[in-house]
């Protein structure tokens, strides 16, 4: 029974993994960075939200949209004066650029904001719905059907509409896309921000159970990469079912281990599956 | 983005270089100021090791602490719970590290891109969780004290800050020595050949995965020892100081701002941000927490910007305009 | 000296080789033809090791290579140059060279005097002590190939060195080409420019769709009706 209970949380943990980390990958696939500060845009996300609850009563479930917003035009501006003069450079260049901005943003925020742990207390907090012998935590539900729409709504946008295809046609091959007159200088902008704004979204829709501290999104960066690579760096289906995995995987841990130890699982897996199948469990080959 | 020469200068500014760095005590600086120097010749070693693999190469390590605080933390045990002296618990530090080391390029190296820098990453945070997790043996998050004995060399123990800078600094001196002689070694030209392009270096007949994998092993043993001398100097690690993520990026923040592709970068860049972090941390406000570092992280955003090959490579420009005027 | 017995290779589900035997021998020169997309820079990175075949076999003086890593065959005598020139562009023109040469030598000075015959071999002297960044198209080409010959190769695989050189330099190419071949160099060329494969091959292999369809000398190949049918075709598709 404890073992279903943790399959379910394992999965509506993992939906949201799944949405900061189709935006790592989207960003990977379309411009071949990693982007290093994606857990500090969920930190900025949470803060929004958080903000946004203390000063005008917003739920956070709603500020996601601000949250997703603002996040979206910072990344576009971080892409444009930022990211664009790195990217022709070499690897230090593409990863140190991320993490610097990772560094500023993670002790801005202590500046800023303290080193407290802040939570929001909203009406649904601590409550859950039975499902047979299986309880659903009504937060962890919300931030699910979140994530779940959103994935969707990713989906029909990658796949249906003009721009998202751009946007696949460049993550398989920028020079072909090129040739074939895709404006890749755009694409690349808006799926960095993209990347952002779907971070800053996750930010806000889990902090009806999740703290806020400003180097909160360490806790988060690591799984991310995790989930990514698993689904093969650039795969935005193979990232979204690794999530899932990885969620469970976690959760399922904390029954026979001490919970402290419950990423080391994750990580352990990781590098197997970088030892085993580096392409990802899911993936396609990217590297070799 | 230019090739490897000795740098600063001839024989005689190199000569003039090792005086200055041993000779600094001479001064007669306060006990502070010792401290100081100290850290920084520490943290320049450690960034020695990661430029070996992270700026000649360009494979970038994100967990270069991972090497510290394994120097720092298995001398320290074997020092407190068996009594062993640290000149062998150092000893044994580097040769876990360069264990480490070899099972991590073992997996990293079959890959190219960007797999070297998460899977550092992923085996920091392992460590750091089983250190914290093992409270028994390491002390967990509340971290680990060297036992006070007394002023020995022979235990790497000493009363006064100059002394400990004296050792800091002929490892720094060992460390810059086999890093500039890597430079000048086929070693050397293959990790820059790797650097450029690594199909073109196999092609020429350059084994890669060797290749990186001496440069990485040379790295994590310096960073070793620079972490063992660290935890006697200090007298207490946890893994906040020794072992986290903030520590890596610091380190190659050192290296990058000197210049990654220089033996003696990491060194300048250490030099330059470890007394200026000193220097911010003291004078900050409980407030102001955290303003040292975002200035570390808009450094590092600029720096890669800006000069990706940091101050070496400004200063190879400005020898290079004098010369084209003469 | 080479061997290549029923070789495959497919990316996915994309057959890219399929089923290709030939040999080359020692002294020979062949040129290696076919449209846009017809496998041919594939073969040359399955044998000089940059990735291996899914079926079948390669062999070099009498050695399975497939699946050796690139530095293994060309410690073996087998090098290769790259359709999109590699140089080292960080490094001096004598530094690319050397870094060849280091498989034959780890002394720096024995490596360096290697280099340095080989770039005077190729023309490149004057250029020794430039950075490889500053040179123009044609002489990095040569530092190419430089880098190559300092490997100490006795079969070279040259992956279209002619693209984009102009009537002039294509004739001073195809003369090194030759001297090279003189000195006892076996080679193996990708070309497009077929007027000048012609000049140089003894004899042609042509690939269309992954497939050998055509081996022979050069007029013959020429002539073949299936090679003429897969470059009018291959014609038709680039147009």
């Amino acid at each position: 029974m404890a073992l279903l209970q943790a399959l379910v949380n394992g999965v509506l943990v993992g939906g949201v993994y799944a949405l900061v980390s189709v935006g790592l990958t989207l960003v990977f696939g379309v411009m071949e960075i990693v982007n290093f500060a994606q857990g500090e845009f969920l930190m900025l996300g949470m803060y929004i939200a958080y903000l946004g609850f203390v000063g005008f009563h917003l739920d956070p479930l709603v500020s996601a949209l601000l949250a997703f917003g603002l996040l979206f035009g910072l990344g576009m501006a971080i892409e444009a004066g930022l990211v664009r003069p790195v990217l022709k450079g070499s690897q230090l260049g593409h990863i140190f650029l991320t993490v610097g901005l990772s560094v500023a943003l993670q002790n801005g925020a202590l500046a800023l904001f303290g080193g407290d742990f802040r939570a929001v207390q909203t009406p649904y907090q601590v409550s859950a719905l039975a499902l047979g012998p299986v309880r659903l935590s009504v937060p962890y539900l919300l931030a699910f059907g979140w994530a779940g729409a959103v994935s969707a709504a990713l989906h029909l946008f990658l796949t249906r509409t003009g721009f998202g295809r751009a946007m696949r046609a460049v993550a398989a091959n920028s020079t072909a896309a090129t040739l074939c007159g895709v404006n890749v200088a755009r694409v690349r902008m808006v799926a960095f921000a993209l990347g952002c704004g779907l971070a800053g979204l996750a930010g806000a829709v889990i902090l009806p159970y999740a703290y806020v501290f400003p180097t909160v999104g360490f806790q988060y960066i690591v799984i991310m990469f995790t989930v990514v690579v698993l689904g093969g760096l650039g795969n935005v289906n193979g990232a979204i079912a690794a999530a899932l995995l990885v969620g469970v995987v976690q959760s399922v841990s904390t029954l026979f281990f001490p919970t402290v130890l419950e990423n080391l699982l994750v990580f352990t897996l990781f590098v197997l599956v970088l030892s085993i199948r580096p392409a990802g469990l899911l993936g396609r080959a990217h590297a070799l | 983005m230019r090739s490897e020469g000795p740098g600063l200068g001839g024989a005689g500014a190199l000569a003039a270089g090792v005086l200055a760095i041993l000779g600094l005590p001479l001064l007669g600086l306060s006990d502070y100021a010792m401290r100081v120097a100290t850290l920084t010749a520490l943290y320049a070693v450690a960034a020695t090791g990661w430029t070996l693999i992270g700026g000649f190469a360009n494979q970038v390590s994100l967990g270069q602490a991972t090497m510290f605080g394994i120097g720092g933390y298995v001398s320290t045990l074997l020092f407190a719970r068996w009594g062993v002296t640290p000149w062998l618990g150092g000893a044994a530090g580097a040769a876990l590290a360069a264990l480490v080391a070899i099972a991590l390029g073992g997996v990293a190296f079959r890959l190219r891109g960007h797999y070297f820098a998460l899977i550092t990453l992923a085996l920091a945070e392992m460590v750091r969780i089983v250190v914290e997790y093992d409270q028994p043996l390491t002390g967990g998050a509340q971290g680990l004290s060297v036992p006070l004995v007394r002023n020995s060399l022979v235990l790497l123990q000493f009363a006064r800050a100059r002394d400990y800078y004296e050792i800091a600094a002929l490892l720094l001196l060992a460390a810059l020595a086999l890093s500039r002689a890597i430079a000048g070694w086929p070693l050397g030209y293959e990790l820059r050949a790797v650097y450029d392009d690594e199909i073109a270096a196999a092609l020429a007949g350059v084994n890669v995965r060797r290749a990186k994998m001496r440069a990485f092993v040379a790295g994590a043993i310096l960073t070793a020892l620079a972490g063992t001398v660290y935890a006697q100097f200090t007298g207490f690690i946890d893994p906040d100081s020794v072992l986290s993520i903030p520590l890596s990026i610091q380190l190659a923040l050192y290296a990058i701002v000197g210049g990654a592709r220089t033996w003696w970068g990491p060194l300048a860049g250490a030099a330059l941000l470890v007394p200026l972090g000193e220097l911010m941390t003291s004078s900050e406000a409980g407030a102001g927490a955290g303003i040292t570092k975002v200035l570390y992280g808009l450094i590092l955003v600029a720096m890669v910007i800006v000069e990706p090959d940091g101050l070496a490579a400004l200063l190879n420009r400005r020898r290079r305009g004098a010369r084209a005027q003469a | 000296m080479l061997q290549l017995t029923r070789v495959s290779k497919h990316f996915g589900g994309l057959a890219v080789l399929r089923e290709v035997s030939f040999t080359i021998e020692r002294g020979e020169i062949v040129g290696l033809i076919g449209p846009n997309g017809a496998g041919k820079s594939t073969l040359f990175n399955l044998i000089c090791g940059l990735a291996r075949p899914n079926t079948g076999a390669i062999s070099f003086a009498g050695r399975r290579i497939d699946g050796l890593p690139a530095h293994r065959v060309c410690a073996l005598g087998l090098a290769k140059t790259s359709q999109l020139v590699r140089i080292f562009p960080g490094m001096s023109v004598t530094d690319n060279a050397l870094v060849g040469a280091l498989l034959r030598t780890r002394n720096i000075r024995q490596a360096r005097s290697i280099a340095m015959a080989a770039l005077e071999r190729l023309g490149l002297g004057h250029a020794a002590y430039l950075s490889a960044s500053d040179l123009g198209l044609v002489d990095r080409m040569r530092l190419e190939l430089a880098r190559a010959l300092c490997t100490e190769p006795a079969l070279l695989l040259v992956d279209e060195l002619l693209a984009g050189l102009g009537p002039a330099e294509v004739n001073v190419t195809l003369e090194l080409l030759r001297r090279l071949h003189s000195q006892g160099l076996t080679l193996a060329i990708i070309e497009h420019n077929l007027g000048a494969l012609m000049r140089l091959c003894g004899r042609v292999l042509a690939l269309d769709a992954g497939r050998l369809i055509a081996e022979g000398s050069p007029e013959a190949v020429s002539r073949d009706p299936r090679v003429v049918e897969s470059y009018l075709g291959g014609a038709a598709g680039d147009a």
